[in-house]
């Protein structure tokens, strides 16, 4: 039983570093009289040493080729996209469009004649009533001056 | 990893490239090794550190700086790299034990000491292709990359007992598959 107990401790604490003085010394009396847990202990180390013997590998120079070329890429796709967008804000409010084009054209149509209709009655008011006034005041200069029998009698004096 | 310059993350966050080169200097070994060790496959694991770099490059700007940007580059590693894992696996299981990684390493080392890093690294495979991807990060964080249980609990978002029980665990299948452990129990 105390072998699992040590073996336990072994795999985890003992071998991280991680035990007390205490603890260790523990271990190390159980160690010294026990064969078994000492070639536990012994495999476990190789183990260790094989994963602590990996060589550190630098990643190769393409790696950062790569990714330099997908961050300038999306740079570029960025700058595209912002410039992008304001020509098409800027084609979609001067664009012409159908619907716009045809809806623009009846308002333009509808407002000539609704102007049309509307200022007839008026032209024609204005019209008579200019009738009018000329009519009275070449009346009230008829009353006013001999103008049908000077002409005829002034130019007659003139000449004569 | 190299402690990194605050300004010069700034500067990365805001797309300057030279700054996100410097980033990338400093972290991209710890990230590619990780991945190597948990893909177990040289163009996956450069695969895994691109993705990594590109993920690191959108949301640097977000980064509150609130954890070290060491685990928030570790957290990330780990978890594409056993994301990606889990995706190629069965595609990999036939080229596992077949290819393996030592073009990419600089090296101008002798012949005998490449074929006695091929071994290392054979050995180092061999016993990676035991454990499940959790279990080969906790491996590989602790046992290459050095860090503690405190550590490896933030980067991993477990708790220090879970750190230690998944350690635990990873060495007892190594034992077990090496066919070393005695049936009957001592």
């Amino acid at each position: 039983m105390i072998c699992d107990d040590i073996k336990d401790i072994l795999k985890g604490d003992y071998l991280d570093g991680e035990l007390s003085v205490q603890e260790r010394e523990f271990v190390a009396r159980h160690l010294a009289q026990c064969a078994a847990c000492r070639v536990f202990e012994k495999n476990l180390q190789a183990q260790r040493r094989v994963f602590q013997q990996a060589v550190h590998k630098k990643p190769p120079v393409q790696v950062w080729s790569n990714i330099q070329t997908a961050i300038e890429k999306e740079q570029i796709v960025q700058k595209r996209s912002v410039r992008e967008r304001l020509i098409s804000l800027v084609e979609m409010l001067f664009a012409p469009r159908p619907i716009l084009a045809l809806g623009s054209a009846f308002a333009i149509v509808f407002l000539v004649v609704t102007l049309t209709i509307g200022l007839r009655p008026r032209q024609q008011q204005a019209s008579h009533a200019e009738n009018l006034t000329n009519l009275v005041s070449y009346d009230v200069g008829m009353e006013n001056s001999d103008f049908v029998s000077d002409l005829g009698t002034n130019i007659e004096k003139f000449l004569l | 990893m190299n402690d990194i310059a605050l300004e010069t993350l700034e500067r990365a966050a805001k797309g300057d490239i030279a700054a996100f080169e410097e980033v990338y200097k400093a972290a991209s070994p710890f990230v590619y090794n990780v991945a190597l060790r948990i893909t177990c496959h040289d163009e996956d694991a450069q695969e895994v550190t691109q993705d990594v770099f590109m993920k690191i490059y959108h949301n640097l700007k977000d980064f509150r700086f609130a954890s070290a940007f060491k685990t928030w580059v570790y957290r990330i590693a780990v978890n594409m790299a056993i994301n990606h894992y889990r995706k190629h696996a069965k595609e990999k299981q036939s080229r596992v034990h077949n290819e393996y990684i030592l073009d990419s390493t600089p090296s101008d080392s002798s012949t005998d000491e490449k074929a006695l890093q091929g071994d290392c690294e054979a050995q180092l495979n061999a016993l990676l292709n035991v454990l499940t991807p959790e279990h080969r990060a906790c491996l590989v964080l602790r046992e290459i990359e050095g860090l503690n249980y405190q550590q490896m609990a933030t980067t991993l978002k477990i708790p220090v007992n879970t750190v230690r029980s998944r350690l635990k665990r990873a060495r007892q299948s190594l034992w077990e598959k090496a066919g070393k452990e005695p049936k009957n129990d001592l």
